[in-house]
Parts: C-alpha cells; sequence; structure tokens
C-alpha cells in the first residue's frame, strides 16, 4: 500500500512539473502562431492587396490554432467597426485576449502594428509587420531555449520533489 | 428607392461616432437638402444645401484624428485597397458616397503618390431621384434617342440625371455600358450597384474613362455608352471612337451652358467634332433644377 501511495505521489508530482512544463512550451507555440499570422497578413498585402477585413476573415477560416479563438473574437469585434477604430478593436481582442499565452511586451509590440493595419500604404504596413516579425521573432528564440531548458527543469524537479516527498513520507 | 434623408444617414454613417451623433441630431429641414458635408481641421463642419455651404454645429471644431477615422471608415479600414483613387483624392465608399480628400501631396518626380496630413474631407451625398428625368426623357426621344451631353456647373445634379436617364433607357430596351470611373453613378459596392442604373446596364467601375470606354466597346458591345464628367483630351478621344462605332453616348460636363462650353478649349473641340448632338442644361433656381433640351449638331 505504502510503495503504491509513494508512486502516486511521485507521479502526481512529475505530472505537475510537467504541466509547468507544458505551459512554457504553449507560450512558445502561441508566438509561432502570431508569427505565422502576421507573415499571413503581410503576404496577403503584397500580393493580393487585400482589404483588411478579409483578411481577418482567412485568418479565422485557417486550421485550428492556439490563435483561432483570437480572430473568432477579432472577427466578432469588426462588427464595431465604424464605432471603433480598426487599431482600437485590434488592440482590445490583443490585450483582453486569456486564451493566447503572450507576456505585456509582447502584446504591446502586437498592439503596435495595429495602429498601421489598414491606414497606410501596403509598404508601410509591411515594414511595421517586418519590425514586429523581428522583435517577435528574438522572443521566439528566447523562448523557445527557455522552453528547452525550463522543461528538463521543471520535470526533474517534480520527480525529485515527488521521490523526496515519498522517502520522506515512508 | 431611398429617401433623401435615408441618403443622408448612409452618408453619416461614415463620420466618426461623436461628430455623427451631433449631425444626426440636425432638423430634417437642415439635412433634407443637403449635398454635400465638409470638414476641415480646426474648423466647424459645414453642410452644404441647395447650393450654400452652412456651418453647423459652431462647437465642434474638427480634428485631423477624425479625418483619419473617416478616409478609415470610408475604406472600411484598407487605405491600401483605394491607393489609386487616393492619389487622385478621393475615395468612393459603400451607397456611392464620394469623400474628397485633400491634405499634404507627398510627390515622386512631380508626380503624386498620396495624400498625407488630411486637412479638408468633402462627403457628398449621391442621390437617387425617380422621375427627375421623365419629361426631359420624352423630349430627348423624339425622333429617336441621339448622342447627349448633360451640362451643369459643379453640384448642379449632372450625376443624378446622368443616373436616371441611364435607369429609363436602359429599362426601355437599349443595352447600356456604364463607365463609373468614381463609382458615384450606380454606387457600386463589392460589385453590387446600390442605386437602380437599369436592367440592361453594365457597369465597369474605377476605370479611367478613356481606357473604360474602350474595353466596353471590345467586351460588351454596348448600344448605348454613359460615363460621367468629360475632363480630358483622352475622354474626348475615346468618345469620337466610340461615335465612329455607332454607339450613342450619354455623358455630362461642366459648364454653365452650351456657350459656356464654346468658350472653354477641350469642349470647343468636342463641340467641333460634332459628337453630341443634344445637351441638357441644368439650371439650379432656388434648389429646384430646371432642364432644358437644346440641339448641338
Amino acid at each position: 500500500m505504502k510503495i503504491i501511495g509513494a508512486l502516486l505521489l511521485v507521479a502526481a508530482s512529475t505530472l505537475l512539473g510537467v504541466g509547468q512544463a507544458r505551459k512554457l512550451y504553449y507560450r512558445r507555440s502561441c508566438l509561432e502562431g502570431v508569427l505565422d499570422a502576421l507573415r499571413f497578413i503581410d503576404a496577403e498585402l503584397k500580393n493580393g492587396s487585400v482589404p483588411i477585413p478579409e483578411i481577418f476573415q482567412e485568418l479565422k477560416r485557417l486550421p485550428p490554432s492556439q490563435l483561432s479563438s483570437f480572430f473568432e473574437n477579432l472577427n466578432a469585434r469588426m462588427a464595431r467597426f465604424g464605432e471603433e477604430s480598426l487599431s482600437e478593436i485590434w488592440s482590445g481582442c490583443v490585450l483582453s485576449d486569456n486564451t493566447i499565452s503572450l507576456s505585456e511586451g509582447q502584446r504591446q509590440e502586437l498592439c503596435r502594428v495595429g495602429t498601421y493595419l489598414g491606414r497606410y500604404s501596403e509598404t508601410e504596413q509591411s515594414d511595421a509587420i517586418a519590425v514586429c516579425l523581428e522583435r517577435l521573432g528574438t522572443e521566439l528564440t528566447r523562448s523557445a531555449d527557455k522552453a528547452r531548458e525550463g522543461a528538463k527543469l521543471f520535470t526533474g524537479l517534480g520527480l525529485t520533489f515527488g521521490l523526496m516527498l515519498a522517502a520522506v513520507l515512508i | 428607392m431611398q429617401t433623401a434623408i435615408q441618403e443622408f444617414l448612409r452618408a453619416a454613417r461614415l463620420l466618426p461616432p461623436g461628430l455623427r451623433a451631433e449631425v444626426l441630431g440636425l432638423s430634417e429641414n437642415v439635412t433634407e437638402g443637403a449635398e454635400e458635408i465638409r470638414l476641415r481641421t480646426g474648423r466647424a463642419p459645414t453642410l452644404v444645401s441647395y447650393g450654400k455651404e452652412l456651418e453647423i454645429l459652431p462647437t465642434h471644431k474638427v480634428s485631423a484624428s477624425e479625418l483619419q477615422l473617416v478616409l478609415e471608415i470610408a475604406t472600411r479600414a484598407s487605405v491600401h485597397t483605394y491607393a489609386d483613387s487616393i492619389r487622385m483624392g478621393f475615395v468612393t465608399a459603400e451607397g456611392g458616397c464620394r469623400v474628397g480628400i485633400c491634405g499634404t501631396a507627398v510627390t515622386d518626380s512631380e508626380k503624386i503618390m498620396t495624400l498625407r496630413r488630411l486637412s479638408s474631407l468633402c462627403i457628398r451625398i449621391p442621390r437617387e431621384k425617380r422621375g427627375c428625368a421623365d419629361e426631359v426623357m420624352k423630349v430627348l426621344k423624339e425622333g429617336g434617342f441621339a448622342s447627349t451631353l448633360i451640362i451643369s456647373p459643379p453640384g448642379g445634379g449632372k450625376t443624378t440625371l446622368l443616373r436616371e436617364l441611364v435607369r429609363l433607357l436602359s429599362d426601355s430596351g437599349t443595352r447600356i455600358s456604364l463607365v463609373d470611373e468614381r463609382g458615384e453613378v450606380a454606387g457600386t459596392f463589392e460589385g453590387q450597384p446600390c442605386f437602380d442604373v437599369g436592367m440592361r446596364t453594365d457597369v465597369l467601375t474605377g476605370a479611367p474613362k478613356s481606357d473604360g470606354i474602350f474595353l466596353l466597346l471590345r467586351a460588351m458591345a454596348p448600344q448605348l455608352i454613359a460615363f460621367d464628367e468629360i475632363t480630358s483630351p483622352n475622354d474626348i478621344e475615346a468618345a469620337e471612337t466610340a461615335a465612329n462605332c455607332g454607339v450613342s453616348l450619354l455623358a455630362t460636363a461642366h459648364a454653365a451652358g452650351v456657350m459656356d462650353l464654346a468658350e472653354r478649349g477641350l469642349y470647343r473641340k468636342l463641340l467641333d467634332r460634332r459628337i453630341f448632338k443634344k445637351a441638357v442644361v441644368i439650371e439650379n433656381i432656388s434648389g429646384k433644377r430646371r432642364y432644358t433640351v437644346e440641339d448641338l449638331a
């Protein structure tokens, strides 16, 4: 019985560690999703001069990802366009959406892109997206390193803590 | 068909929320005859009604960000898709509302690339006046319809009359191609004309008139080509080519009358070449339009 209890304790503690590690991976994949979406917007602007609301619709239709809910929310809020500017709608979604895991700085970076979307020429919008891609790209590299190191650390910590606790209790 | 108030409301939808609420609070007497809403930075908005520009909302001073927001609303947050028309100083919004733009021109080798730092906007309210051309049409059809030029000073109602004549001719059996360079005549939005321009009318939106005329001659085999505002020698060349192909024409030109038209270099050429056989002169008498048909040939 004691052994089963100890095993459960170790397993639970390890799972907690794995859970923490997954959060780091989730943040990384959110950031990857954001970068992909920005690249998609950039390509649509450059290749087809597509209106921004249509680009948002297209993003909503893309295969499900961590950003699906964000783009659904964004498209729903576009119904208020005219009452609010595009920049306000975009920022409102970026700052309020809890389904995407981004840091405050990363959200601010996205808000800055929103002030350019639909208001300037393709080149200027594209330049603003390029700046954002570069900054968030650096963040992604950092985030990937952090996720790799953090995953090992949290999983190890969870396992060690479980083993220690089991040893003490037994 | 929309009422004058509905047409005004459609134009008012382009305004930023705060200003829109104030404008919608104006009495119907003021808005009913509205032809344009004009916004200038640091000034109160004005309304052009029956040819007179009146200051409305004297306490509201229009800001540059409000002008920017009007442009954003008019372009559906996609200024980049309107780059060509912004370069020419206007965008056409939903419902055929034309927004004239004034600001700082960004130039490249003396060519205007775009307009920045907006200083003024002029929102024109398009009107659909069913029945306004009934009498004129009877006169124009006497002896068969011949190429006709509609003449009036700016804001005289040329586009409204053109739209109605196109509808009447189209519904009475003429296959018409309409070159709607600024999207004001048919008010095309996402491929669908907002105004009734007749069941046999094909609308080409956004193309320069001269190129559009050639394109339609080749593509749509029209019996009549209609277009708004002859403004360049290229338009006259294209109109002459179409006339030589046996196509009737219906177009508009800025002038006070036929005499005034003859005094202008560009239009003198048009009269000399006898491309148009008749003219409809529009006079604005205390807000009421009076139409006179004159022979040009």
